[in-house]
């Protein structure tokens, strides 16, 4: 039987400076039209100073949820330390309380789809749960790195989970490949790449077209849910290069909402970005969440409402 | 649409926006500034929409590094 959740609120906290390609990075100007990325946000502090802002801006919408909180799941790939758990820095600097389970979940464009998958399993037993997706990929960019200055941004982003009977998993499918681990990959030494970001973009957009469309079809078939009953697709906002290719397997008459151009490809923050002010429509109707990338992974969700929720009770 | 060296020296010229005969038959990646990863994905989007969705069945196309390269990669996807 599907557990009933509610997604409560999700709050954004976006890098501090924005940068305007065209500006600020003329000679990668020309990529604009290519990804559909005008802006993107840089941070100057790490991602927990992000996630602490989204969190403190989270206890102001929501300050007895986050007194009461049950589990914090952080998902980032930018940690600060090698141990112990960001999340365990996010809970102390943000004062939350102490009987939590909290577990940092090493993920990035999936991450966001993968964490609600869990937060959704334990929310029965600890009834208010945070997802903070936090990272500042652009700390590790090679400044004359085209492909990737043009795209990614620092972002988090806190959602809060409930127990509350609104929504529903119908299904949902992951794939995960190592063997494309280097074709987006970090190292911890510092030695591959210079320890800046590597990516192999057309190995991942390649992946993308692949995987990710026929992952989503099998989320539905399990789901049983047929395409034409989707009310949205939340992708993950990657670029329109990726994305252009999705809309078009999808079928027009499908809603997909872009929102990158003034935000950067964020990481695992796209789809909860995506979703801040959609939420009301998420209990309206079915939709679907597909983040995928470094891993090489996808991971694609069918949500809706919960049978009370559909009757109106 | 008939695959030639010609119609793959085209679709590169017009995905990295270049000026006609640049793109010659022994250009490489290498030679031209923005033939990057992103460059290379514009490549290979325009081989989609004039080939029908062929770089699906062609994984090899991924690290072609040259004009060559790309046209030797499509001729072994539809067997040529």
């Amino acid at each position: 039987m599907s557990i009933p959740f509610a997604i409560e609120r999700i709050t954004v906290a976006l890098g501090e400076k924005s940068i305007n390609i065209a500006n600020e990075m003329p000679m990668f100007a020309e990529a604009i039209a290519k990804t559909g990325i005008h802006v993107v946000h840089e941070t100057s502090g790490n991602a927990v100073d992000l996630a602490v802002r989204a969190v403190e801006e989270m206890r102001i919408r929501k300050p007895e949820s986050i007194s009461s909180l049950g589990a914090l799941l952080v998902v980032s790939q930018s940690h600060t330390m090698h141990l112990p758990s960001m999340a365990f820095e996010v809970q102390d600097r943000c004062s939350l309380p102490k009987d939590i389970f909290a577990v940092d979940i090493n993920q990035g464009c999936s991450g966001f789809v993968q964490a609600l998958q869990i937060a959704v399993s334990l929310v029965q037993d600890r009834k208010n749960i945070l997802i903070v997706c936090a990272d500042n990929y652009r700390s590790k960019l090679e400044k004359n790195d085209r492909s990737t200055n043009v795209v990614f941004s620092d972002a988090a982003t806190a959602t809060l989970v409930s127990d509350r009977a609104e929504l529903q998993i119908l299904g949902s499918s992951h794939f995960s490949d190592g063997s494309g681990r280097r074709l987006l990959y970090q190292s911890i030494d510092c030695i591959d790449n210079s320890g800046y970001l590597h990516m192999s973009g057309s190995d991942v957009w390649m992946f993308t077209k692949r995987v990710v469309f026929s992952q989503i079809s099998k989320a539905l078939e399990k789901s049983g849910v047929h395409a034409s009953e989707v009310g949205q697709y939340y992708l993950h906002q990657a670029s329109n290069l990726v994305l252009d290719d999705l809309k078009k397997k999808i079928g027009v008459e499908a809603s997909v909402p872009v929102e990158m151009g003034l935000i950067g490809n964020t990481v695992s923050s796209t789809i909860p970005i995506l979703l801040e002010n959609r939420i009301t429509q998420l209990k309206n109707q079915i939709s679907v969440l597909s983040g995928f990338g470094v891993g090489l992974s996808a991971s694609s969700m069918v949500i809706g409402p919960t049978l009370s929720e559909k009757q109106g009770l | 649409m008939d695959l030639t060296l010609n119609k793959i020296i085209e679709l590169i010229t017009y995905a990295l926006e270049v000026e006609p005969g640049v793109i010659q038959e022994t250009t490489r990646a290498s030679d031209i500034e923005d033939w990057d990863s992103l460059g290379h994905i514009s490549i290979l989007s325009e081989i989609d929409k004039a080939f029908n969705n062929i770089t699906e069945k062609c994984p090899g196309l991924a690290s072609a590094s040259s004009v060559k390269d790309v046209y030797e990669a499509l001729v072994d996807a539809m067997g040529n």
